[in-house]
Protein backbone atom coordinates (compact mmCIF):
# COMPACT_ATOMS: atom_id res chain seq x y z
CA UNK A 1 0.00 0.00 0.00
CA UNK A 2 1.33 3.40 -0.99
CA UNK A 3 2.44 5.59 1.88
CA UNK A 4 3.99 8.46 -0.01
CA UNK A 5 3.19 9.47 -3.57
CA UNK A 6 5.36 12.22 -5.04
CA UNK A 7 4.24 13.61 -8.40
CA UNK A 8 6.15 16.16 -10.45
CA UNK A 9 7.93 17.74 -7.50
CA UNK A 10 9.80 20.81 -8.69
CA UNK A 11 11.72 23.23 -6.47
CA UNK A 12 12.99 26.58 -7.70
CA UNK A 13 15.02 29.42 -6.26
CA UNK A 14 14.03 32.33 -8.46
CA UNK A 15 14.51 30.94 -11.96
CA UNK A 16 17.05 28.32 -10.94
CA UNK A 17 15.49 24.88 -10.77
CA UNK A 18 17.12 22.68 -8.10
CA UNK A 19 14.64 19.82 -8.24
CA UNK A 20 12.86 19.04 -11.49
CA UNK A 21 9.81 16.86 -12.01
CA UNK A 22 10.63 14.29 -9.35
CA UNK A 23 8.06 11.51 -9.06
CA UNK A 24 8.17 8.34 -7.02
CA UNK A 25 6.02 6.23 -4.78
CA UNK A 26 7.00 4.72 -1.47
CA UNK A 27 5.20 1.69 -0.09
CA UNK A 28 4.62 1.15 3.61
CA UNK A 29 7.73 -0.24 5.23
CA UNK A 30 9.76 0.17 2.05
CA UNK A 31 13.24 1.66 2.06
CA UNK A 32 14.37 3.84 -0.76
CA UNK A 33 17.74 5.48 -1.19
CA UNK A 34 18.28 8.80 -2.89
CA UNK A 35 21.80 8.81 -4.21
CA UNK A 36 23.50 11.78 -5.80
CA UNK A 37 26.47 14.11 -5.68
CA UNK A 38 26.41 17.75 -4.59
CA UNK A 39 23.89 19.74 -6.59
CA UNK A 40 21.84 16.65 -7.41
CA UNK A 41 18.82 17.99 -5.53
CA UNK A 42 18.57 15.06 -3.14
CA UNK A 43 18.56 17.15 0.04
CA UNK A 44 16.20 19.74 -1.44
CA UNK A 45 13.80 16.91 -2.26
CA UNK A 46 13.86 15.83 1.38
CA UNK A 47 13.46 19.36 2.71
CA UNK A 48 10.52 19.95 0.36
CA UNK A 49 8.80 16.82 1.69
CA UNK A 50 8.97 17.99 5.30
CA UNK A 51 8.35 21.64 4.56
CA UNK A 52 11.74 22.90 5.65
CA UNK A 53 12.82 24.60 2.42
CA UNK A 54 14.21 28.12 2.73
CA UNK A 55 11.56 30.84 2.40
CA UNK A 56 12.64 31.95 -1.05
CA UNK A 57 12.05 28.54 -2.58
CA UNK A 58 8.92 27.79 -4.60
CA UNK A 59 7.49 24.34 -5.18
CA UNK A 60 5.25 22.69 -7.72
CA UNK A 61 3.73 19.24 -7.84
CA UNK A 62 2.26 17.06 -5.14
CA UNK A 63 3.57 14.87 -2.35
CA UNK A 64 0.81 12.89 -0.76
CA UNK A 65 1.43 11.19 2.55
CA UNK A 66 -1.60 9.00 3.20
CA UNK A 67 -3.57 11.41 1.04
CA UNK A 68 -2.39 14.66 2.71
CA UNK A 69 -0.38 16.95 0.44
CA UNK A 70 2.86 17.77 2.23
CA UNK A 71 3.59 20.65 -0.13
CA UNK A 72 0.43 22.65 0.49
CA UNK A 73 -0.58 21.81 4.06
CA UNK A 74 -0.51 24.51 6.72
CA UNK A 75 2.57 25.01 8.85
CA UNK A 76 0.71 24.00 12.01
CA UNK A 77 -0.35 20.77 10.39
CA UNK A 78 3.21 20.16 9.29
CA UNK A 79 4.37 20.67 12.86
CA UNK A 80 1.90 18.01 13.96
CA UNK A 81 3.39 15.71 11.36
CA UNK A 82 7.10 16.23 11.97
CA UNK A 83 8.32 14.01 14.76
CA UNK A 84 5.04 12.11 14.75
CA UNK A 85 4.19 10.43 11.44
CA UNK A 86 7.47 11.59 9.93
CA UNK A 87 10.75 11.23 11.81
CA UNK A 88 13.84 13.07 10.62
CA UNK A 89 17.57 12.62 10.99
CA UNK A 90 20.07 15.08 9.58
CA UNK A 91 23.79 15.01 8.97
CA UNK A 92 24.84 17.27 11.79
CA UNK A 93 23.15 16.43 15.12
CA UNK A 94 25.00 19.30 16.76
CA UNK A 95 22.90 21.79 14.79
CA UNK A 96 19.69 19.78 15.11
CA UNK A 97 19.92 19.48 18.91
CA UNK A 98 19.43 22.33 21.35
CA UNK A 99 22.85 22.91 22.93
CA UNK A 100 21.50 24.20 26.26
CA UNK A 101 18.91 21.51 26.93
CA UNK A 102 19.56 18.07 28.40
CA UNK A 103 19.13 15.47 25.68
CA UNK A 104 16.63 13.51 27.76
CA UNK A 105 14.35 16.56 27.82
CA UNK A 106 14.71 16.93 24.08
CA UNK A 107 13.61 13.36 23.49
CA UNK A 108 10.83 13.77 26.06
CA UNK A 109 9.68 16.96 24.38
CA UNK A 110 8.99 15.10 21.13
CA UNK A 111 6.87 12.58 23.01
CA UNK A 112 4.95 15.22 24.96
CA UNK A 113 4.41 17.45 21.91
CA UNK A 114 2.70 14.65 20.03
CA UNK A 115 1.41 12.28 22.69
CA UNK A 116 0.82 14.57 25.63
CA UNK A 117 1.21 13.20 29.15
CA UNK A 118 3.07 14.41 32.21
CA UNK A 119 6.67 15.48 32.29
CA UNK A 120 7.46 12.49 34.44
CA UNK A 121 5.80 10.07 32.02
CA UNK A 122 7.51 11.52 28.96
CA UNK A 123 10.87 11.47 30.76
CA UNK A 124 10.31 7.79 31.46
CA UNK A 125 9.47 7.23 27.82
CA UNK A 126 12.66 9.10 26.83
CA UNK A 127 14.70 6.70 28.98
CA UNK A 128 13.08 3.74 27.23
CA UNK A 129 13.89 5.26 23.85
CA UNK A 130 17.50 5.85 24.86
CA UNK A 131 17.74 2.20 25.84
CA UNK A 132 16.33 1.24 22.47
CA UNK A 133 19.13 3.13 20.71
CA UNK A 134 21.53 0.97 22.72
CA UNK A 135 22.64 3.26 25.51
CA UNK A 136 23.46 1.03 28.44
CA UNK A 137 23.10 3.91 30.91
CA UNK A 138 20.07 5.92 29.70
CA UNK A 139 19.85 7.82 32.99
CA UNK A 140 23.30 9.37 32.62
CA UNK A 141 22.90 10.05 28.89
CA UNK A 142 19.49 11.69 29.42
CA UNK A 143 21.04 14.13 31.88
CA UNK A 144 23.83 15.07 29.48
CA UNK A 145 24.06 18.08 27.22
CA UNK A 146 24.79 17.50 23.52
CA UNK A 147 28.39 18.75 23.76
CA UNK A 148 29.13 16.11 26.38
CA UNK A 149 28.37 13.34 23.91
CA UNK A 150 30.32 12.03 20.93
CA UNK A 151 29.12 12.48 17.37
CA UNK A 152 27.88 8.91 17.21
CA UNK A 153 26.04 9.24 20.53
CA UNK A 154 24.39 12.47 19.36
CA UNK A 155 23.25 10.78 16.18
CA UNK A 156 21.75 7.94 18.23
CA UNK A 157 19.82 10.60 20.17
CA UNK A 158 18.49 11.83 16.82
CA UNK A 159 17.47 8.29 15.93
CA UNK A 160 15.64 8.02 19.27
CA UNK A 161 13.78 11.25 18.55
CA UNK A 162 12.96 10.15 15.00
CA UNK A 163 11.31 6.92 16.13
CA UNK A 164 9.82 8.32 19.36
CA UNK A 165 6.25 8.36 18.04
CA UNK A 166 6.44 5.25 15.84
CA UNK A 167 6.49 7.17 12.55
CA UNK A 168 5.23 5.77 9.28
CA UNK A 169 8.15 7.43 7.50
CA UNK A 170 11.73 8.17 8.54
CA UNK A 171 13.67 10.68 6.46
CA UNK A 172 17.42 10.45 6.97
CA UNK A 173 19.60 12.97 5.14
CA UNK A 174 23.29 11.92 5.17
CA UNK A 175 22.83 10.58 8.72
CA UNK A 176 26.31 9.08 9.00
CA UNK A 177 28.38 11.24 6.67
CA UNK A 178 30.05 13.13 9.52
CA UNK A 179 30.84 9.97 11.48
CA UNK A 180 33.90 7.74 11.55
CA UNK A 181 33.51 4.53 9.61
CA UNK A 182 33.31 2.26 12.67
CA UNK A 183 30.67 4.52 14.25
CA UNK A 184 28.84 4.80 10.95
CA UNK A 185 28.47 1.03 10.84
CA UNK A 186 26.89 1.01 14.33
CA UNK A 187 24.47 3.83 13.59
CA UNK A 188 23.39 2.33 10.26
CA UNK A 189 22.74 -1.07 11.80
CA UNK A 190 20.78 0.58 14.58
CA UNK A 191 18.75 2.63 12.13
CA UNK A 192 18.04 -0.40 9.95
CA UNK A 193 16.91 -2.45 12.95
CA UNK A 194 14.65 0.23 14.47
CA UNK A 195 13.04 1.19 11.17
CA UNK A 196 12.17 -2.43 10.64
CA UNK A 197 10.93 -2.90 14.24
CA UNK A 198 8.68 0.14 13.84
CA UNK A 199 7.58 -1.04 10.41
CA UNK A 200 8.41 2.43 9.14
CA UNK A 201 9.32 3.34 5.60
CA UNK A 202 12.74 4.92 5.09
CA UNK A 203 13.98 7.55 2.70
CA UNK A 204 17.75 7.52 3.03
CA UNK A 205 19.66 10.28 1.31
CA UNK A 206 23.37 9.88 0.76
CA UNK A 207 26.24 10.51 -1.61
CA UNK A 208 27.62 7.09 -0.62
CA UNK A 209 26.50 4.35 -2.97
CA UNK A 210 27.68 1.61 -0.62
CA UNK A 211 25.61 3.02 2.25
CA UNK A 212 22.35 3.43 0.33
CA UNK A 213 22.70 0.17 -1.54
CA UNK A 214 23.31 -1.69 1.72
CA UNK A 215 20.30 -0.14 3.43
CA UNK A 216 17.65 0.20 0.74
CA UNK A 217 15.31 -1.96 -1.34
CA UNK A 218 15.14 0.55 -4.13
CA UNK A 219 17.43 3.29 -5.44
CA UNK A 220 16.68 6.64 -6.99
CA UNK A 221 19.75 8.05 -8.69
CA UNK A 222 19.62 11.83 -8.88
CA UNK A 223 21.65 14.20 -10.99
CA UNK A 224 21.04 17.88 -11.69
CA UNK A 225 17.79 17.90 -9.73
CA UNK A 226 16.29 14.98 -11.63
CA UNK A 227 15.87 11.29 -11.11
CA UNK A 228 17.95 9.80 -13.91
CA UNK A 229 17.50 6.15 -12.94
CA UNK A 230 15.42 4.20 -10.46
CA UNK A 231 14.79 0.60 -9.68
CA UNK A 232 15.30 -2.27 -7.24
CA UNK A 233 18.76 -1.96 -5.67
CA UNK A 234 20.20 -5.16 -7.14
CA UNK A 235 18.91 -4.36 -10.62
CA UNK A 236 20.37 -0.84 -10.63
CA UNK A 237 23.69 -2.17 -9.32
CA UNK A 238 23.88 -5.10 -11.72
CA UNK A 239 22.34 -3.58 -14.82
CA UNK A 240 22.70 0.17 -14.68
CA UNK A 241 21.41 1.78 -17.88
CA UNK A 242 21.92 5.53 -17.44
CA UNK A 243 25.46 6.61 -18.34
CA UNK A 244 25.72 8.60 -15.11
CA UNK A 245 24.83 5.59 -12.95
CA UNK A 246 27.23 3.45 -14.99
CA UNK A 247 30.04 5.99 -14.48
CA UNK A 248 29.37 6.36 -10.77
CA UNK A 249 29.34 2.59 -10.28
CA UNK A 250 32.48 2.08 -12.35
CA UNK A 251 34.44 4.55 -10.23
CA UNK A 252 33.15 3.22 -6.93
CA UNK A 253 33.65 -0.44 -7.70
CA UNK A 254 37.10 0.03 -9.26
CA UNK A 255 38.30 1.70 -6.07
CA UNK A 256 36.74 -0.94 -3.84
CA UNK A 257 38.41 -3.70 -5.86
CA UNK A 258 41.82 -2.12 -5.38
CA UNK A 259 43.62 -5.45 -5.87
CA UNK A 260 43.15 -5.72 -9.62
CA UNK A 261 43.89 -2.07 -10.19
CA UNK A 262 45.73 -0.38 -12.97
CA UNK A 263 46.86 3.14 -12.34
CA UNK A 264 43.82 4.84 -13.81
CA UNK A 265 40.37 5.02 -12.28
CA UNK A 266 37.36 5.25 -14.55
CA UNK A 267 36.01 8.78 -14.30
CA UNK A 268 33.09 10.89 -15.43
CA UNK A 269 34.51 13.79 -17.42
CA UNK A 270 34.01 17.40 -16.38
CA UNK A 271 32.46 18.45 -13.11
CA UNK A 272 29.03 18.96 -11.64
CA UNK A 273 27.72 22.30 -12.96
CA UNK A 274 26.84 25.03 -10.47
CA UNK A 275 23.32 25.95 -9.40
CA UNK A 276 21.18 26.76 -12.44
CA UNK A 277 24.05 25.88 -14.83
CA UNK A 278 22.83 22.45 -15.89
CA UNK A 279 22.13 22.15 -19.62
CA UNK A 280 18.59 22.25 -20.97
CA UNK A 281 17.29 18.90 -22.13
CA UNK A 282 19.11 15.99 -20.53
CA UNK A 283 20.87 17.43 -17.47
CA UNK A 284 23.81 15.04 -17.86
CA UNK A 285 24.53 15.67 -21.54
CA UNK A 286 27.38 18.17 -20.90
CA UNK A 287 29.37 15.33 -19.30
CA UNK A 288 28.04 12.39 -21.25
CA UNK A 289 30.12 10.42 -23.76
CA UNK A 290 26.98 9.25 -25.53
CA UNK A 291 25.23 12.61 -25.91
CA UNK A 292 23.81 13.59 -29.31
CA UNK A 293 21.52 16.34 -30.60
CA UNK A 294 18.57 14.30 -29.48
CA UNK A 295 19.62 14.90 -25.85
CA UNK A 296 18.61 18.56 -26.18
CA UNK A 297 15.13 17.23 -25.52
CA UNK A 298 14.55 16.07 -21.95
CA UNK A 299 14.30 12.28 -21.91
CA UNK A 300 11.39 10.91 -19.86
CA UNK A 301 12.03 8.62 -16.91
CA UNK A 302 10.65 5.53 -18.63
CA UNK A 303 10.31 1.91 -17.61
CA UNK A 304 8.29 -0.28 -15.30
CA UNK A 305 10.10 -1.09 -12.07
CA UNK A 306 13.51 -0.24 -13.48
CA UNK A 307 13.33 3.18 -15.13
CA UNK A 308 15.92 5.48 -16.68
CA UNK A 309 15.84 8.89 -18.32
CA UNK A 310 18.13 8.48 -21.30
CA UNK A 311 17.85 8.48 -25.09
CA UNK A 312 20.98 6.35 -25.45
CA UNK A 313 21.00 3.97 -22.50
CA UNK A 314 23.95 1.68 -21.90
CA UNK A 315 23.25 -1.92 -22.89
CA UNK A 316 22.59 -4.14 -19.89
CA UNK A 317 25.68 -6.08 -18.87
CA UNK A 318 23.83 -9.38 -18.68
CA UNK A 319 20.65 -10.29 -20.52
CA UNK A 320 17.64 -9.29 -18.47
CA UNK A 321 16.35 -12.46 -16.93
CA UNK A 322 13.97 -12.83 -14.06
CA UNK A 323 15.76 -10.12 -12.01
CA UNK A 324 13.40 -7.15 -12.50
CA UNK B 1 65.95 18.35 -9.22
CA UNK B 2 68.71 19.59 -6.98
CA UNK B 3 68.37 17.01 -4.25
CA UNK B 4 71.71 15.90 -2.90
CA UNK B 5 72.73 12.32 -3.44
CA UNK B 6 72.04 10.16 -0.43
CA UNK B 7 72.49 6.53 0.24
CA UNK B 8 69.42 4.64 -0.96
CA UNK B 9 68.35 3.65 2.51
CA UNK B 10 68.22 7.13 4.02
CA UNK B 11 64.51 7.87 4.32
CA UNK B 12 63.45 11.16 2.82
CA UNK B 13 61.21 11.77 5.85
CA UNK B 14 61.38 10.02 9.16
CA UNK B 15 59.67 10.17 12.54
CA UNK B 16 61.65 8.65 15.39
CA UNK B 17 59.78 7.91 18.63
CA UNK B 18 57.69 10.98 18.18
CA UNK B 19 55.18 11.98 20.85
CA UNK B 20 53.01 15.05 20.96
CA UNK B 21 51.20 16.20 24.06
CA UNK B 22 48.89 19.22 24.04
CA UNK B 23 48.49 20.78 27.45
CA UNK B 24 45.40 22.68 28.47
CA UNK B 25 45.44 25.77 30.63
CA UNK B 26 45.47 25.73 34.43
CA UNK B 27 47.89 24.75 37.12
CA UNK B 28 50.02 21.65 36.79
CA UNK B 29 47.53 19.80 38.96
CA UNK B 30 44.29 20.70 37.18
CA UNK B 31 45.23 21.14 33.55
CA UNK B 32 44.27 18.52 31.05
CA UNK B 33 46.68 16.79 28.75
CA UNK B 34 45.89 15.37 25.35
CA UNK B 35 48.31 12.74 24.14
CA UNK B 36 47.86 13.26 20.40
CA UNK B 37 50.72 10.98 19.41
CA UNK B 38 52.66 8.41 21.42
CA UNK B 39 55.98 6.95 20.32
CA UNK B 40 55.33 7.03 16.63
CA UNK B 41 58.13 5.92 14.34
CA UNK B 42 57.90 5.74 10.58
CA UNK B 43 60.11 6.08 7.55
CA UNK B 44 59.15 7.45 4.18
CA UNK B 45 61.41 6.08 1.46
CA UNK B 46 62.11 8.09 -1.65
CA UNK B 47 59.65 7.27 -4.44
CA UNK B 48 57.17 5.32 -2.34
CA UNK B 49 53.53 6.08 -1.66
CA UNK B 50 52.84 5.80 2.04
CA UNK B 51 49.30 5.90 3.39
CA UNK B 52 48.49 7.01 6.90
CA UNK B 53 44.99 5.95 7.83
CA UNK B 54 43.02 6.67 10.96
CA UNK B 55 39.70 7.93 12.28
CA UNK B 56 39.11 11.23 14.03
CA UNK B 57 41.31 11.57 17.09
CA UNK B 58 43.86 9.10 15.72
CA UNK B 59 46.52 11.80 15.51
CA UNK B 60 46.91 11.66 11.74
CA UNK B 61 46.69 15.40 11.25
CA UNK B 62 49.05 16.04 14.15
CA UNK B 63 51.50 13.66 12.51
CA UNK B 64 51.12 15.60 9.26
CA UNK B 65 51.94 18.87 11.01
CA UNK B 66 54.99 17.33 12.66
CA UNK B 67 56.27 15.85 9.39
CA UNK B 68 55.84 19.28 7.79
CA UNK B 69 57.74 20.86 10.72
CA UNK B 70 54.80 23.14 11.37
CA UNK B 71 54.87 21.96 14.96
CA UNK B 72 57.51 20.55 17.27
CA UNK B 73 57.16 17.09 18.76
CA UNK B 74 57.06 16.98 22.58
CA UNK B 75 59.67 14.25 22.39
CA UNK B 76 61.39 12.32 19.65
CA UNK B 77 62.55 13.78 16.38
CA UNK B 78 61.60 14.37 12.78
CA UNK B 79 64.31 13.89 10.16
CA UNK B 80 64.42 15.10 6.61
CA UNK B 81 66.94 13.27 4.37
CA UNK B 82 68.68 12.14 7.52
CA UNK B 83 68.99 15.55 9.16
CA UNK B 84 67.10 16.36 12.33
CA UNK B 85 64.64 19.17 11.69
CA UNK B 86 62.84 19.30 15.04
CA UNK B 87 64.08 22.15 17.18
CA UNK B 88 65.81 23.91 14.31
CA UNK B 89 65.08 27.59 13.61
CA UNK B 90 62.94 28.41 10.58
CA UNK B 91 65.88 29.85 8.61
CA UNK B 92 67.54 26.44 8.63
CA UNK B 93 64.48 24.73 7.20
CA UNK B 94 64.65 26.22 3.69
CA UNK B 95 65.39 22.92 1.98
CA UNK B 96 62.56 21.14 3.82
CA UNK B 97 60.14 23.95 3.01
CA UNK B 98 60.93 23.62 -0.68
CA UNK B 99 61.08 19.85 -0.84
CA UNK B 100 58.06 18.88 1.20
CA UNK B 101 54.80 20.38 0.01
CA UNK B 102 51.26 19.84 1.19
CA UNK B 103 47.73 19.72 -0.19
CA UNK B 104 44.96 20.09 2.38
CA UNK B 105 41.33 18.99 2.31
CA UNK B 106 39.58 22.24 1.63
CA UNK B 107 41.09 24.48 -1.05
CA UNK B 108 38.48 27.12 -0.20
CA UNK B 109 40.25 27.71 3.10
CA UNK B 110 43.82 27.10 1.90
CA UNK B 111 43.53 29.48 -1.07
CA UNK B 112 43.14 33.23 -0.57
CA UNK B 113 39.67 34.05 -1.97
CA UNK B 114 40.90 37.31 -3.53
CA UNK B 115 44.14 35.99 -4.98
CA UNK B 116 44.27 35.30 -8.70
CA UNK B 117 45.46 31.84 -9.63
CA UNK B 118 48.75 33.06 -11.15
CA UNK B 119 49.65 34.81 -7.88
CA UNK B 120 48.53 31.85 -5.74
CA UNK B 121 50.57 29.34 -7.74
CA UNK B 122 53.70 31.49 -7.95
CA UNK B 123 53.57 32.63 -4.32
CA UNK B 124 55.73 29.75 -3.03
CA UNK B 125 58.34 30.63 -5.67
CA UNK B 126 58.57 34.16 -4.33
CA UNK B 127 58.40 33.10 -0.70
CA UNK B 128 61.21 30.60 -1.19
CA UNK B 129 63.15 33.04 -3.41
CA UNK B 130 63.30 30.59 -6.29
CA UNK B 131 64.66 32.42 -9.34
CA UNK B 132 63.38 31.97 -12.89
CA UNK B 133 60.48 32.90 -15.12
CA UNK B 134 57.55 32.56 -12.74
CA UNK B 135 54.97 33.32 -15.41
CA UNK B 136 56.22 30.48 -17.58
CA UNK B 137 56.27 28.19 -14.55
CA UNK B 138 52.62 29.02 -13.80
CA UNK B 139 51.64 28.05 -17.35
CA UNK B 140 53.64 24.85 -17.13
CA UNK B 141 51.90 23.95 -13.87
CA UNK B 142 48.41 24.78 -15.17
CA UNK B 143 49.11 22.44 -18.09
CA UNK B 144 50.38 19.77 -15.73
CA UNK B 145 47.22 19.81 -13.59
CA UNK B 146 44.91 20.00 -16.60
CA UNK B 147 43.60 23.55 -16.21
CA UNK B 148 43.27 26.00 -19.11
CA UNK B 149 45.76 28.86 -19.15
CA UNK B 150 43.06 31.47 -18.74
CA UNK B 151 42.55 30.04 -15.26
CA UNK B 152 45.57 32.15 -14.30
CA UNK B 153 43.50 35.31 -14.13
CA UNK B 154 40.61 33.93 -12.15
CA UNK B 155 39.92 33.81 -8.41
CA UNK B 156 38.97 30.68 -6.39
CA UNK B 157 35.20 31.12 -6.37
CA UNK B 158 35.15 31.00 -10.16
CA UNK B 159 36.21 27.35 -10.04
CA UNK B 160 34.51 24.11 -9.04
CA UNK B 161 35.78 22.17 -6.01
CA UNK B 162 37.79 19.80 -8.19
CA UNK B 163 39.37 22.66 -10.12
CA UNK B 164 40.29 24.43 -6.92
CA UNK B 165 42.01 21.29 -5.69
CA UNK B 166 43.95 21.22 -8.98
CA UNK B 167 45.10 24.77 -8.25
CA UNK B 168 46.17 23.73 -4.75
CA UNK B 169 48.14 20.86 -6.31
CA UNK B 170 49.78 23.16 -8.88
CA UNK B 171 50.78 25.50 -6.06
CA UNK B 172 52.26 22.63 -4.09
CA UNK B 173 54.25 21.49 -7.13
CA UNK B 174 55.54 24.98 -7.96
CA UNK B 175 58.79 24.80 -5.98
CA UNK B 176 59.62 21.36 -7.39
CA UNK B 177 59.14 19.30 -4.24
CA UNK B 178 60.35 15.75 -3.67
CA UNK B 179 57.57 14.87 -1.27
CA UNK B 180 53.90 15.63 -1.62
CA UNK B 181 51.90 15.29 1.56
CA UNK B 182 48.16 15.05 0.94
CA UNK B 183 46.05 15.53 4.06
CA UNK B 184 42.47 14.39 3.21
CA UNK B 185 43.11 15.99 -0.17
CA UNK B 186 40.12 14.41 -1.93
CA UNK B 187 37.75 13.94 1.01
CA UNK B 188 35.59 16.96 0.19
CA UNK B 189 35.17 16.03 -3.47
CA UNK B 190 32.28 14.23 -5.12
CA UNK B 191 32.98 10.66 -6.23
CA UNK B 192 33.17 11.44 -9.96
CA UNK B 193 35.55 14.35 -9.41
CA UNK B 194 37.57 12.53 -6.76
CA UNK B 195 38.53 9.87 -9.31
CA UNK B 196 39.81 12.58 -11.66
CA UNK B 197 41.98 14.14 -8.96
CA UNK B 198 43.35 10.75 -7.87
CA UNK B 199 44.27 9.97 -11.48
CA UNK B 200 45.93 13.37 -11.74
CA UNK B 201 47.93 12.75 -8.56
CA UNK B 202 49.10 9.36 -9.84
CA UNK B 203 50.14 10.88 -13.16
CA UNK B 204 52.05 13.70 -11.44
CA UNK B 205 53.77 11.24 -9.11
CA UNK B 206 55.08 9.34 -12.14
CA UNK B 207 55.88 12.45 -14.14
CA UNK B 208 57.80 14.27 -11.40
CA UNK B 209 59.06 11.25 -9.50
CA UNK B 210 57.29 12.38 -6.35
CA UNK B 211 57.20 10.64 -3.01
CA UNK B 212 53.64 10.59 -1.66
CA UNK B 213 52.44 10.68 1.92
CA UNK B 214 48.68 10.29 1.76
CA UNK B 215 46.75 10.89 4.95
CA UNK B 216 43.09 9.94 5.02
CA UNK B 217 40.23 8.39 6.92
CA UNK B 218 39.09 6.80 3.65
CA UNK B 219 40.36 3.26 3.42
CA UNK B 220 39.49 2.76 -0.23
CA UNK B 221 41.34 5.89 -1.34
CA UNK B 222 44.41 4.82 0.64
CA UNK B 223 44.25 1.37 -0.87
CA UNK B 224 44.09 2.81 -4.35
CA UNK B 225 46.93 5.27 -3.90
CA UNK B 226 49.48 3.68 -1.57
CA UNK B 227 51.90 0.79 -1.66
CA UNK B 228 52.44 0.82 2.10
CA UNK B 229 50.07 1.69 4.92
CA UNK B 230 50.37 2.81 8.52
CA UNK B 231 47.26 2.45 10.69
CA UNK B 232 46.93 5.00 13.50
CA UNK B 233 44.63 4.55 16.45
CA UNK B 234 44.48 6.93 19.40
CA UNK B 235 47.89 8.36 18.64
CA UNK B 236 49.69 5.08 18.17
CA UNK B 237 50.64 3.02 15.18
CA UNK B 238 48.79 -0.25 15.61
CA UNK B 239 49.80 -1.85 12.34
CA UNK B 240 51.86 -1.13 9.26
CA UNK B 241 52.90 -3.00 6.15
CA UNK B 242 52.40 -3.43 2.42
CA UNK B 243 48.92 -2.33 1.39
CA UNK B 244 47.69 -5.67 0.11
CA UNK B 245 48.89 -7.46 3.22
CA UNK B 246 47.11 -5.01 5.52
CA UNK B 247 43.88 -5.12 3.56
CA UNK B 248 43.86 -8.85 2.92
CA UNK B 249 45.28 -10.08 6.22
CA UNK B 250 44.90 -7.42 8.89
CA UNK B 251 46.52 -8.58 12.13
CA UNK B 252 45.51 -5.98 14.70
CA UNK B 253 41.92 -6.15 16.01
CA UNK B 254 41.45 -2.45 15.33
CA UNK B 255 42.50 -2.77 11.69
CA UNK B 256 40.18 -5.74 11.38
CA UNK B 257 37.27 -3.78 12.88
CA UNK B 258 38.03 -0.78 10.68
CA UNK B 259 38.06 -2.82 7.49
CA UNK B 260 34.95 -4.74 8.48
CA UNK B 261 33.07 -1.47 9.06
CA UNK B 262 33.61 -0.14 5.54
CA UNK B 263 30.31 -0.32 3.70
CA UNK B 264 30.56 -2.19 0.43
CA UNK B 265 28.36 -1.86 -2.60
CA UNK B 266 25.74 -4.57 -2.53
CA UNK B 267 26.54 -5.72 1.01
CA UNK B 268 23.32 -5.51 3.05
CA UNK B 269 23.44 -3.52 6.29
CA UNK B 270 21.52 -4.73 9.35
CA UNK B 271 19.22 -7.02 7.38
CA UNK B 272 20.44 -10.43 8.33
CA UNK B 273 16.89 -11.19 9.49
CA UNK B 274 15.32 -11.04 6.04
Amino acid sequence: MTLLQVDGLTVRFGRAEVVGDVSFALERGERIGLIGESGSGKSMTALALIGLLPDDATTEGRALLDGDDLLTMSESKRCDLRGDRVGMIFQEPMTALNPVMRVGNQVAEVVRRHRGGSKRASWGRALELLARVEFTDPQRIASSYPHELSGGQRQRIMVAMAIACSPALVLADEPTTALDVTVQAQVLELLARLVSEEDAALVLISHDLAVVSGMCDRLLVMYGGRIVESGPTNVVLEQPRHPYTVGLLATSTAMAEGAARGRTLPTIRGSVPGLGQFPAGCVFRSRCERATDRCRTTPPLAGEGHAFACWHPVEPRVPVGGAA
Amino acid sequence: MTAAVHAVDVPVLEARNVSKVYRGRGSSRTRSEVHALTNVSLEVQRGESLGIVGESGSGKSTLARLLLALEEPTSGEIRFTGDVVSGRPERELAELRRSVQVVFQDPMSSLDPRMRTRIAISEPLRALRIPGDHEARVHELLDAVGLPRDAADKVPHEFSGGQRQRIAIARALAPGPEVLLADEAVSALDVSVRAQVLNLLNRLIDEFGLTLVFISHDLSVIRWMCSRVVVLYRGEIVESGPTEQIYEHPQHPYTQALLAAVPRIGKPIGRSAT
